[in-house]
């Protein structure tokens, strides 16, 4: 069975800025169907998977996938009309008569929600394909869909935790031998994920984008200033649910669709809203402190809750607020579950996956084992390489190494000096994180690292640390794991042992922890040979890794975007899978 | 006939603290006095589904059923009798 599966409302924003004209831009993101995908799910198995942000480089896209949708198809190998069903990670259609009771709601559905605008949606990019075919997907049943099914766990607790899906924040189910049975919903209106949203905006950043940066602001802060706000603004109730009063404060149609309320209530009772080029003062950082804080406190409220009442040791997770690896890792630390896993897909991104699972579930297919490292995206073979390395020839000068054991040996050489390398090759990551095929690396030793790959490769925020990748056999001996722990993904923190953060200082966050990614031979072969090699140089089989993009830019796709982003920062050289490009210097002794 | 006026207190009481209106009588039109807009009634509903401990079935609700806080309450009971028929 062949299911292809999107995420995105590509007429959410025009319809937001048509109805709610003169919003600042950052304000647009409070609206459904951002961060457009496919996937393509052959037996219960996902062969493929992209982001349209990736294509069309828009980042958070809420477009139409259909760049992606070709993607999957053509790494499929099938047509169109080969698809068995195309799936939706949203399904409105429940609560159509409720969006009728006032004008503007019933346009926003007609338009933007209803299975009319899905199907015209599809229509109108795949003429072809017949509308009783489409099928709309709960949005948290998508995401639960795509925790189980990858979870390689037949009986496991299902948490999904985001601002909001149709109408709710969270969905708590046990699944069990390919079915999903809902134990607990949390209404969209104590939505711990909006209110982490709204504060990521209030102190000067992307709502539905950037909250992880309030993450990476938290431990600079001390939460002790802000906690009473917190525990009144998130009250944790006795059946494990979770109330935020703070969102209730909006009761008119406009104070509702921007929390006009709640955001004037931050600005009176907590800090004054801060200006995306303010500074960052402490009592910034004291919030995001507070508020981490508290949502690292309501994961293991909700998570905890459940698996007392269900005896479950297991949890899969995905939804936007899983993406939150301080939560993550203090839940991983509470010893509640035996082990957790994170779709590493967890945002909207990964509801065009899971909306195929679950079409998939429904009909009996088998299910994936453990999701593997996703690299599910495009790989651009030697002819691309050499057209792209044309189109740039006046530039850049290039090394050919005729192994990967080569090319690993001299970029470990490179990295061990100190330079910033860009680390490109084979199929792109599918989720927000680059693994290691679109990846930026250094010296996590070097103690100015940080600050140079902040200021003149990514252009970011000077406080966030980078991650460290390190091979699975190594993992143990920096950080504070046991041996042959897997993090595959990128999205837990764990804590570096204490005698080796100073010698880590680009990837150590000043409160010890980091977000560790472990690399093994079987999952992730070339990224573990440079490891190794980079082991053999410094003792260390680690890396910093950050994704291969500047600030504002989607992560790299083509070969060609590779060497313009490259030529256009600070990065020292790139590796082009097992070509080396460097900058073409003049005679004069000037980059051209 | 106690059962159903307590029912509809509760329901008036649930308006109050969830949306933060207060509705005079049982019989008033949610609807047509824009008490309650869309949003408002699905969070009315959600609100419905915890304090009772029942899933409301979205699609096959009808809005007439939902009118007033008397007829809520009628619904309310329906449902609840059904669901504990369900699990006997």
């Amino acid at each position: 069975m062949k299911i292809l599966g999107f995420s995105g409302l590509e007429s959410s924003v025009p319809f937001k800025k048509a109805h709610w004209p003169g919003l600042d831009e950052r304000e647009y993101r409070i609206s459904q169907g951002h961060d457009s995908a496919a996937a393509l799910v052959i037996d219960g198995v996902c062969v493929a998977a992209a982001a349209e942000e990736r294509f069309n480089r828009k980042k958070h896209t809420g477009d139409f996938p259909i760049s992606a949708i070709g993607y999957c198809l053509a790494e499929g190998g099938i047509s169109l009309e080969n698809v068995d069903e195309i799936a939706h990670g949203f399904d409105y259609a429940p609560y159509r008569k409720l969006y009728s009771l006032d004008p503007t709601a019933g346009e926003l559905y007609q338009q933007v929600f209803s299975n009319e605008a899905l199907f015209s949606s599809v229509h109108r990019h795949l003429p072809e394909f017949p509308p009783e075919r489409i099928h709309p997907v709960e949005h948290h049943l998508a995401h639960a869909a795509s925790a189980y099914c990858t979870s390689g766990w037949d009986d496991c607790l299902v948490v999904v935790i985001d601002g909001m899906g149709e109408a709710h924040s969270a969905s708590v189910y046990r699944a069990s031998n390919g079915r999903l049975e809902r134990l607990h919903q949390i209404s969209a209106l104590d939505s711990i994920g909006i209110l982490y949203s709204l504060i990521t905006l209030h102190l000067g950043f992307e709502f539905n984008a950037d909250e992880y940066k309030i993450m990476g602001l938290a431990p600079y802060g001390d939460p002790a200033r802000y906690r009473c706000f917190f525990e009144k603004a998130v009250v944790l109730n006795g059946n494990g649910s979770i109330r935020v009063p703070l969102l209730r404060l909006n009761r008119t149609r406009d104070e509702r669709e921007n929390y006009k309320a709640t955001r004037k209530f931050l600005e009176e009772n907590l800090v004054p809203a801060r200006h995306p080029d303010a500074e960052i003062r402490d009592e910034h950082r004291d919030v995001a402190a507070a508020l981490q804080e508290r949502l690292d406190k309501a994961m293991v409220h909700l998570c905890g809750h459940f698996a007392r009442r269900t005896g479950l040791r297991h949890l899969a997770m995905a939804g936007g607020v899983a993406l939150n690896c301080t939560a993550n890792g203090k839940l991983l630390d509470s010893g509640i579950f035996d082990e957790i896993y994170i779709q590493p897909a967890a945002g909207d991104d990964g509801t065009a996956l899971g909306a195929a699972l679950y079409r998939g579930l429904l009909a009996r297919a088998p299910r994936q084992r453990r999701f593997p490292v996703p690299f599910l995206g495009p790989a651009h073979p030697m002819d691309v390489i050499e057209s792209a390395l044309a189109e740039f020839a006046e530039r850049i000068e290039v090394t050919r190494f005729s192994t990967l054991d080569a090319a690993c040996e001299e970029a470990a050489r490179r990295i061990a000096a100190g330079k910033v390398v860009a680390w490109y090759r084979g199929r792109m990551e599918f989720g927000p994180r680059a693994l290691g095929n679109r990846s930026i690396l250094a010296d996590p030793g070097h103690p100015e690292m940080r600050d140079r790959v902040n200021a003149m490769v990514k252009m970011r925020e000077a406080f966030r640390p980078f991650a460290p990748a390190v091979s699975l056999e190594q993992a143990h001996l920096w950080f504070d794991i046991a041996p042959m722990t897997e993090l595959p993904y990128m999205i837990f923190i764990a804590r570096v042992r204490e005698a080796y953060r100073a010698q880590l200082p680009a990837v150590t966050h000043v409160d010890g922890s980091a977000r560790v990614q472990t690399v093994s031979r079987k999952d992730n072969a070339d990224f573990h040979a440079l490891l190794r090699a980079v082991g053999k140089l410094s003792g260390r089989e680690m890396v910093l890794n950050t994704s291969f993009n500047v600030k504002g830019q989607p992560i790299v796709n083509t070969p060609a975007e590779a060497i313009e982003t490259f030529l256009g920062t600070g990065i020292d050289c790139l590796f082009l899978e097992n070509l080396l490009l460097q900058r073409r210097i003049t005679h004069k002794g000037e980059t051209v | 006939m106690s059962e159903n006026y307590d029912r509809v207190h509760q329901i008036q009481a649930l308006i109050s603290e969830k949306l933060f209106v207060e509705v005079d009588s049982p019989d008033t039109d949610l609807f047509e006095t824009g008490t309650l807009d869309s949003a408002a009634l699905i969070e009315l509903l959600l609100g419905l589904e915890e304090r009772f401990g029942f899933i409301l079935s979205l699609a096959e609700l009808e809005l007439d059923d939902i009118r007033t806080i008397r007829k809520i309450a009628g619904l309310v009971a329906q449902t609840t009798a059904a669901s504990s028929e369900v699990q006997r």
